[in-house]
């Protein structure tokens, strides 16, 4: 009983912190769904104990200790979110390169404002290019 | 599409012959990424100025942190600053894309440390001016200078080369040459896509499955007068491990075309 009751407090406090960030924000829609899954699912599994639910799923299964049907399901299920944070992190990266680089040639350009002929005929460019101070001070 | 505006410009200019001046006729747009090459930097951009009169210099300044951008700046380039460092393949591909935008003809990758000598530009000209090619990549394995490599430098570039031929189909001999020029199909192309991870490899894997013609052309290379080789010492295991992977899982998915 004191680990059901245990289970519960630990579960029900991650349950509070998801709603806190989701509520602050910090967590965006389709996060907050899955933490959010996730507590209900450890509610659920720590209210069910006293009944056994685990020990006859894992007997179901084939697994003869119970808990390591729990430490499966973890591993899995954290396996699976770190490969969709490493999509997300390329997909993330992806952006910022191009952001990176669009901020170098917006800044190139206002850079070389003064002289608004700038690139418009490369033979003509390099006298140009010496009076270009701006470019100069940094 | 750079082909053939080029081949009708310059029909007559054979290869290997020193154009009398495709760089003048073709707006020509040299790429130089830099990272604190503040030593060689300057020396670079003039010899394209003398070696290309009328191209245009482009010096991407991928975050560094001596004083590259004001020498660049001071020896007549336009410096393109980037904000955070984004690693080779990022610098060069917003190369690409300043010459996309101002609508250069040709644009040719040069490494801000000295390696590459511009002298040799002309060489990369032939095959694009004739048409014959959208993408040409400078050899140092071709006959011409007598740059020389360590044994197991030229083990594992071999084993590259191997691979890329595989891949992209075609004959390579030089395929980590950072010196290469691409008429405005290239252009195109590594404005949108340009790996980041082992840019000079991978590229030529995507541009030919993006339907490039790619020739080589031989070029003389200097050992670099500053700085180190990004590919060295014990990371060069690993390295090729990386970059095997890299052509051999990662390309297949850029035949999007």
């Amino acid at each position: 009983m004191r680990a059901t009751i245990l289970a519960l407090v630990v579960s029900l406090g991650f349950f509070l912190l998801s709603l806190y960030a989701i509520r602050r924000q910090r967590l965006r829609e389709r996060q907050a769904l899955l933490w959010m899954g996730v507590c209900l699912m450890m509610v659920l599994l720590s209210a069910t104990l006293p009944l056994h639910v685990l020990d006859r799923v894992s007997h179901f299964v084939g697994i003869a200790y119970p808990p390591d049907l729990i430490l499966l399901v973890a591993v899995l299920f954290l396996v699976a979110l770190v490969f969709q944070q490493s999509l997300a992190l390329a997909r993330l990266t992806a952006k910022q390169t191009v952001l990176v680089q669009e901020i170098g040639l917006l800044t190139a350009r206002s850079d070389m404002q003064p002289r608004s002929d700038e690139t418009s005929t490369p033979g003509a460019d390099m006298p140009a290019v010496d009076a270009m101070n701006p470019l100069r001070d940094r | 599409m750079g082909g053939d505006s080029s081949g009708t410009v310059h029909a007559a200019v054979l290869p290997g012959e020193r154009a009398e001046d495709p760089w003048v006729t073709l707006r020509t747009c040299v790429i130089v990424p830099a990272l604190n090459e503040s030593g060689s930097v300057a020396a670079v951009i003039h010899s394209v100025h003398t070696a290309m009169p009328g191209a245009q210099v482009v010096v991407v300044n991928d975050g560094s942190t001596d004083d590259t951008a004001h020498q660049a700046a001071r020896a007549g380039a336009i410096v393109v600053t980037l904000p955070v460092n984004l690693g080779i393949g990022g610098a060069v591909q917003t190369g690409y894309r300043y010459a996309l935008r101002n609508d250069f003809d040709v644009a040719m990758q040069i490494d801000g440390d000295g390696q590459h000598e511009p002298s040799e530009a002309a060489r990369l000209f032939g095959p694009l001016v004739a048409g014959r090619a959208d993408m040409v990549i400078g050899s140092r394995w071709l006959g011409r200078g007598d740059y020389v490599a360590p044994p197991s430098r030229r083990f594992g570039m071999r084993i590259l080369a191997r691979l890329v031929c595989w891949r992209a189909g075609g004959v390579f001999t030089d395929t980590t040459s950072g010196f290469r020029a691409v008429g405005r199909k290239g252009i195109e192309l590594f404005a949108e896509d340009y790996p980041t991870d082992f840019p000079e490899v991978e590229s030529l894997v995507v541009a030919s499955r993006n339907g490039l013609r790619i020739e080589e052309a031989p070029v003389r290379m200097t050992h670099r007068q500053h700085g180190r080789s990004s590919i060295a010492g014990l990371n060069s295991a690993y390295y090729m491990v990386r970059v095997i992977v890299a052509l051999l899982v990662v390309s297949p998915r850029r035949r999007n075309q």
